[in-house]
């Protein structure tokens, strides 16, 4: 019997969770995202392409027919090869996965690692539990996390980026190594006569021991060598403001995020990058404790709470309990004044009524949990904000509790501006370039940094052939983190170190190799004298250690002050990652002085905008523009794919006479820069406000970053480098041409002329696989779950599910509270739980389970079309709960809401709410039912599994899913490029469509990146969540294998972690056997704010949520509305 | 008007059905004979780079599987030996002998030794080594008697069906962990008294869990007969006095270790 289910019809007014502003308006779009699996026509072609697209079929059809005769010569058995090695590797037993401590650097300092490589080669990487920034205490116990940004997890695949640079390139041109060894050798003469006169040396930011010993070594080798840094975003503003405030340059703050219970942060996003920040505001964030095994609610005071001051939505202030949406140019007047409200000498601002009235309590707050509250602002906010929140985190007697400062031993180092200046001026005529920056592009636009590499010597190290290095006058190839040897200060001073995985795989030199090359003694042309050993067979001899190895030994042995048994100390560096006890040590502060932010106006209309420029949460500020994981994860809050845009506020957008998320915005600055965007409505962004976002629209790169989005930093200048006011907007009515060489034709080049239509279609996924129901997030204030836990249970309607009826007595328990009838293994039956109120929302987890499971990507394109890939999917929902409340004092009709939701939208109060969605592996799966040929069907451990080889690609089951957690492969993503374009006469369109005669991926070097236990999938497959069953599978084998002759066959407890548990930087997610009592998933599944998703539906999903909760404070505006939109779902 | 057709075409629809029911039938019986793994894969032998024999080196001078294949009880992969494990030996013994030259040469150079593969599993499916060797299943029930073999061949179909042949019943094909490289065992070899000894040592079982293992289904013996004499009598009645039989040794077996081999796609496609 076919059974049908009714979706409860939605009542008036009840829509209260919504993704996108057109689900808000209930647009037509928007019915047919929701109602079909895919959109209409997604089957066909595009338009370009539905011309002749039936004319290219059969031509294709033909080809490819007369070419199947071929394919029959190899009837016989092909012979296949198995190859050993010559001589054993230490560790690697084959078919077995190796795990290596490492470190990756970044700006801040270093994200701790620890990379799986399968007998060599590096496939995935994790946070490093042991390194002391990933320890954190929760509810008095040290728990290590393996969390890490979802940029950390892509950087492996830009290990295997077929496009990175792998040749020595003399102006632009191919060159060789012998010629740049013979061009360095000149040089060095030439320095060792004049003692370096004019030499400048150009690195990125961080604290790296080694390279900063060789950089002293070569000052004293050419004592007049400069220094300098450069980074995109660079931490100047923090250093000079902690100058202002402390009198001191070689200091740094580090947050203890998970001592504070009250947390204000000022346009600081700092928990996007997940690590050590995000794993203490997690610690603090939750919501009940366990003790003796049963659920304690948190007290107001134990949970921490949010403030957030920023102007457009981030994760940060999606987590927020009070989150006030500001122009960044006036943050620093909020500063200004909470210090005033504090008292810290010679403070003073004007803020208008609405921004006072959210301050004054807050402020209060913050005062009254003195001790345990914190101030943090943003890397882009002016040095003075930096100096105020010193002050004001020392009004609150913050140091020492909640914030340190420490004394850390990085470099003095001169910045951009300085080299300019010194390049203008002559004292600098050679410049070797180590930064991860590219100056050429992302350097404030008024240096003109082109003209500088051509009035110098300009040697450029890096990773990729970017804009720089094809200006410079040598390009050397770089090498990844993965496959170079260094050191590295942590964000707390931890030295760690950075251990490769593999040799070089395209040759390239590393940062500590080419300073060792212009320290080495003798000449570099020639190959050091090796004692050439050709007695010993080569399958015996051991490699030479290499001269960066050694240099990092060096600093280490030598440099650190360690007494006694460094060898030892050295060894479990090794394999630690990290040297215990090294950290920064802390400095006491007093009598701080605050600094007065100059005063910026308030933009006050769409004729006076204000314009920020701000790292994309994918590319960064443009280095990772080359990665198709990034390209393809959406932006946790605007769920833009492969694109960037001008992101502004519902209200602005309307105000601009803006009529759909796409059209083209020519942006003018007061400075006369311009730049063409296309616009997006960004609910919850700050009025009269525009961000666009950095790295995009590159000329020189890859083919994956070729021609995605507009380039930004075009607009910026060393004058106005995070937000500039004063700009106004025009909207583009027609398409335009603009010449390439112009400085506004910021896309990348196309042919002679540049057209930018004056519509773009953004692949933005907020719509897609939208689900019908209602109560699918939940969420609650803090109050509220103490005095009733088990609320989230009788949301919407799941307070009037009768129980259920079995006409058949069921077979065994599997879970507890569940009768589920096939329980064929006694042993183990697995689960999930999904905290919500630990739900970043960052995507994290999405680009983990890429690595993991051999996700592809699919391209703009496809997108476009729903047909996204990834396995778990980020829904991030906005609520105004100010919409439809008792306490509302307009009181809206619920059809009044119906029919003007978005002009009555109040963006002031608007949250919200992530829920990561991916195959919730239901008891009675829907999708089993209507599988024709059995090839998603139960396992005995109540898995729902795919045999990929048995799917024909009827997408029966994908249809049938009430979770639309299903993913079909339409093309064979994995072989073929998606992202290429295919040219024959009079036709263009996308390689994918090509089929067989498609371009096939780079040079197959990417295919390294897979993971060996996972299958890769063809075309026309479907595919999904499996809870990582490679892991699984290992895990019960290792454990059988350790059994031998004896029934211990069970899995040790919390033994099998799945690959978006391990990436979560807030342990959001727990996994485990629901036959194990002693797993920790049971504990959560008895948490009382556990809930299924469509509960009604009766699918029993062994992924379960745990609902949202917030601890607003009540004194704060709206704050009685905050956290009840759950409340409201009837 | 002349019979247009003549008067022996009234049986050709029944000979050309008959004829086209016997083709289908011959072409149904070769693709089903000739198109089977039992065909297409077992007997082949190809020619190795090295003419290694394997029963010079097991029966002539009793070497362990282990030597070479290290890691058959830790990894899923059965590894072949390296270069150098070969040289551990034939640096000493035949030293100059022709047939080595390949083996000397990647030593000298570093170059691998390309072994061409007998067993090939597709990359869909996913095998382990370790939990069959480690579970009682021996080498000789998948490859046959390399011991005995000069030039390796395959040995067994190895195909889908075969291996859900052994994980539906695999007390058909299990022995005692200490066994499974021994590739002359049989069932009978077992002594019933030290056999269930060691399974009650090697599981911390006393006699009255085995014979409640041997009753599973219907009580046999009464409540105060739980001696280990009355196990060995229970068994012998169950089993049938004299050798023991591989049903009683693989059933004994596959109850104490609780072997369960996965029969779901995700045991072996993930």
């Amino acid at each position: 019997m076919k059974r049908i289910v009714h979706h409860p019809e939605p009542e008036k007014g009840s829509k209260r969770l919504w993704r996108s502003v057109g689900e808000l308006e209930d647009t037509p779009t928007f019915r047919e995202w929701l109602e079909r699996e895919f959109p209409a026509g997604a089957s066909e072609m595009n338009q370009a392409e539905t011309e002749s697209s039936r004319r290219t079929f059969m031509k294709l059809m033909g080809a490819s027919t007369a070419l199947a005769g071929f394919g029959m010569a190899g009837c016989r058995r092909a012979e296949k090869y198995l190859v050993p090695y010559t001589k054993g590797v230490e560790w690697v037993i084959p078919g077995k996965a190796l795990y290596y401590a490492t470190a990756m650097p970044t700006a801040e300092g270093a994200v701790p690692l620890v990379a799986t490589t399968h007998q060599g080669r590096p496939t995935m990487v994790k946070g490093n539990a042991l390194h002391p920034t990933s320890r954190v205490v929760v509810d008095g116990e040290e728990k290590g996390h393996t969390g890490v940004g979802a940029s950390v997890s892509a950087s492996v695949l830009n290990l295997y980026d077929p496009d990175r640079s792998r040749q020595v390139l003399a102006g632009g041109e191919a060159s060789s190594k012998e010629a740049l060894m013979a061009g360095l050798e000149a040089m060095r003469t030439e320095w060792s006569g004049n003692q370096g006169e004019g030499l400048a040396f150009l690195v990125g930011e961080g604290v790296l021991p080694t390279r900063d010993r060789l950089l002293s070594e070569i000052a004293t080798k050419f004592p007049k060598a400069k220094m300098f840094r450069y980074e995109a975003f660079t931490l100047d503003n923090v250093r000079a403001g902690l100058t202002m405030a402390v009198g001191r340059d070689d200091v740094a703050l580090v947050p203890k995020v998970d001592q504070a219970t009250r947390i204000l942060a000022l346009d600081a996003n700092f928990l996007e990058g997940g690590g050590s920040q995000a794993f203490g505001f997690g610690s603090g964030r939750r919501a009940d404790r366990l003790v003796n095994g049963a659920w304690q609610q948190r007290t107001l005071e134990e949970m921490n709470r949010l403030y957030v001051v920023e102007p457009a939505f981030t994760v940060t202030g999606g987590m927020a309990d009070h989150r006030l949406r500001l122009p960044a140019s006036q943050v620093a007047n909020v500063a200004a004044a909470i210090a005033q409200e504090l008292g810290v000498e010679g403070a003073s601002a004007e803020v208008d009524e609405r921004v006072a009235a959210w301050l004054k309590p807050a402020v209060e707050d913050l005062r009254a949990a003195a001790g345990k509250s914190l101030v943090v602002a943003g890397a882009q906010q002016p040095a003075e904000v930096h100096a105020l929140v010193v002050a004001i985190n020392e009004k609150l007697g913050a140091f020492g509790k909640t914030v340190e400062l420490v004394q850390h031993s990085g470099r003095s180092m001169g910045s951009l501006e300085e080299l300019r200046d010194a390049v203008n001026a002559g004292s600098v005529t050679t410049v070797i370039s180590t930064t991860p920056a590219d100056p050429v592009y992302d350097a404030p636009n008024n240096y003109r940094w082109e003209q500088i590499v051509e009035k110098t010597t300009y040697i450029h190290l890096g990773f990729h052939r970017n804009h720089t290095a094809m200006a410079a006058d040598w390009h050397v190839p770089g090498t990844h983190y993965l496959e170079e040897w260094g050191d590295v200060r942590a964000v707390d001073g931890t030295y760690s170190v950075i251990q490769p995985m593999v040799q070089p795989l395209l040759g390239g030199i590393s940062e500590v190799s080419l300073l060792l090359m212009l320290l080495q003694e003798g000449s570099l042309t020639e190959a050091p004298a090796e004692e050439v050993d050709d007695v010993t067979p080569m399958a015996e001899q051991d490699a030479a250690p290499t001269p960066d190895y050694e240099a990092v030994r060096e600093t280490f042995l030598n440099t650190l002050g360690l007494s006694e048994d460094v060898e030892t100390a050295w060894n479990h560096a090794l394999r630690d990652g990290f040297l215990p006890d090294s950290g920064y040590a802390a400095v006491s502060v007093s009598g701080a002085k605050g600094a007065t932010p100059q005063a910026v106006a308030a933009p006050t209309g769409t004729d006076s905008l204000e314009v920020r420029f701000v790292p994309d949460s994918k590319v960064y500020d443009g280095r990772d523009v080359n990665n198709a994981w990034l390209q393809e994860t959406p932006d946790p809050m605007t769920k833009l794919t492969w694109d960037n845009a001008a992101l502004m506020s519902v209200t602005t957008f309307r105000a601009l006479g803006l009529e759909k998320d796409g059209q083209r915005v020519k942006i003018h600055l007061s400075n006369g820069r311009e730049g063409y965007f296309p616009a997006l409505q960004a609910p919850g962004h700050a009025d009269n406000c525009i961000t666009v976002q950095v790295g995009y629209g590159q000329r020189v790169c890859g083919r994956v970053g070729y021609g995605v989005g507009f380039d930004a930093y075009a607009m910026r200048t060393s004058q106005t480098p995070y937000y500039a006011s004063g700009a106004s907007v025009e909207i583009l009515t027609s398409n335009e041409e603009l010449n390439p060489e112009s400085p506004s034709a910021n896309h990348a080049p196309n042919g002679d002329e540049v057209t930018i239509a004056k519509w773009e279609e953004l692949a933005l996924t907020q719509e897609h696989n939208a689900m019908e129901g209602r109560g699918l997030v939940r969420d609650g204030g803090l109050a509220d779950y103490r005095s009733e836990p088990e609320f989230a249970q009788t949301v919407g309607m799941d307070s009037h599910i009768p129980p259920n009826q079995h006409l058949y007595k069921p077979k065994g328990r599997a879970v507890k509270g569940s009768i589920y009838f096939n329980d064929l293994d006694a042993n183990h039956q697995w689960g999930m739980t999904i905290d919500l109120n630990s739900c970043l929302g960052c995507g994290s987890c999405q680009v983990a389970c890429q690595a993991e499971n051999n996700i592809p990507i699919v391209g703009k394109e496809q997108v476009l079309n729903g047909r996204e890939m990834a396995w778990i999917r980020m829904d991030r929902y906005f609520t105004d709960p100010t919409l439809v409340s008792e306490s509302d004092p307009m009181h809206h009709a619920h059809a009044e809401v119906e029919s003007r939701g978005v002009e009555i939208l109040n963006e002031d109060a608007l949250e919200a709410l992530p829920q990561p969605v991916a195959c919730q592996q239901c008891e009675s799966a829907p999708c089993e039912a209507v599988c024709p040929v059995n090839a998603t069907v139960h396992s005995d451990d109540g898995l729902n599994i795919m045999a990929y080889n048995r799917c024909i690609g009827t997408r029966y089951c994908a249809n049938n899913c009430p979770y639309k957690a299903r993913r079909f492969n339409f093309f064979d993503y994995s072989s073929r490029n998606p992202v290429a374009k295919k040219k024959i006469p009079g036709l263009e369109f996308g390689n994918l469509y090509a089929g067989p005669f498609g371009e096939k991926h780079g040079d197959g070097i990417e295919s390294l990146q897979k993971n060996p236990n996972v299958t890769v999938r063809m075309r026309g497959v479907m595919e999904k969540c499996t809870y990582c069953v490679q892991r699984i599978e290992a895990a019960k084998i290792s454990q059988k294998v350790e059994a031998r002759d004896s029934d211990n066959i069970q899995v040790k407890t919390d033994a099998v972690k799945v690959a978006c548990q391990e990436a979560c930087s807030m342990d959001a997610i727990q996994f485990g056997n629901l036959k194990n009592e002693a797993d920790t998933v049971n504990r959560y599944k008895e948490n009382p704010r556990n809930y299924e998703l469509l509960k009604y539906v009766n699918t029993r999903p062994r992924t379960t949520y745990l609902a949202r909760i917030k601890n607003p404070n009540l004194k704060m505006p709206g704050g009685i509305e905050v956290g009840t939109t759950a409340k409201h779902i009837h | 008007m002349p019979n247009f057709f003549p008067r022996w075409t009234n049986l050709l629809p029944l000979q050309i059905g008959v004829a086209l029911i016997m083709m289908g039938s011959a072409v149904t019986a070769g693709l089903w004979y000739y198109f089977t793994p039992k065909y297409t894969r077992v007997g082949y032998a190809p020619a190795q780079p090295v003419p290694f024999s394997h029963k010079i080196h097991v029966e002539q001078h009793g070497m362990d599987c282990r030597y070479c294949h290290s890691y058959v009880e830790k990894s899923g992969h059965s590894n072949l030996p390296t270069t150098a494990t070969c040289m551990n030996c034939h640096k000493h013994i035949k030293k100059d002998s022709p047939k080595l030259a390949p083996v000397r040469e990647s030593w000298q150079t570093g170059e691998p030794i390309e072994w061409v593969n007998v067993h090939e599993v597709p990359d869909y499916a996913f095998f382990n080594h370790s939990v069959h060797v480690n579970r009682g299943v021996s080498c000789v029930k998948c490859h046959g008697r390399v011991d005995q073999m000069d030039v390796v061949h395959h040995h067994e179909p190895q195909s889908m069906s075969w291996c859900l042949d052994c994980h539906k019943a695999p007390e058909k094909n299990i022995r005692p962990v200490d066994e499974v490289l021994n590739f002359d065992w049989e069932a009978s070899d077992e002594v019933r008294e030290d056999f269930y000894r060691e399974l009650m040592e090697s599981n911390g079982k006393t006699a009255s869990d085995l014979i409640g293992v041997i009753e599973k289904d219907r009580k046999l013996l009464p409540q105060d007969q739980r001696e280990f004499d009355d196990l060995i009598r229970l068994s012998e009645t169950v089993y049938g006095k004299g050798e023991m039989t591989q049903a009683e040794v693989g059933l004994q077996l596959k109850r104490a270790w609780g072997v369960n081999p996965p029969l779901s796609c995700s045991g072996c496609h993930r």
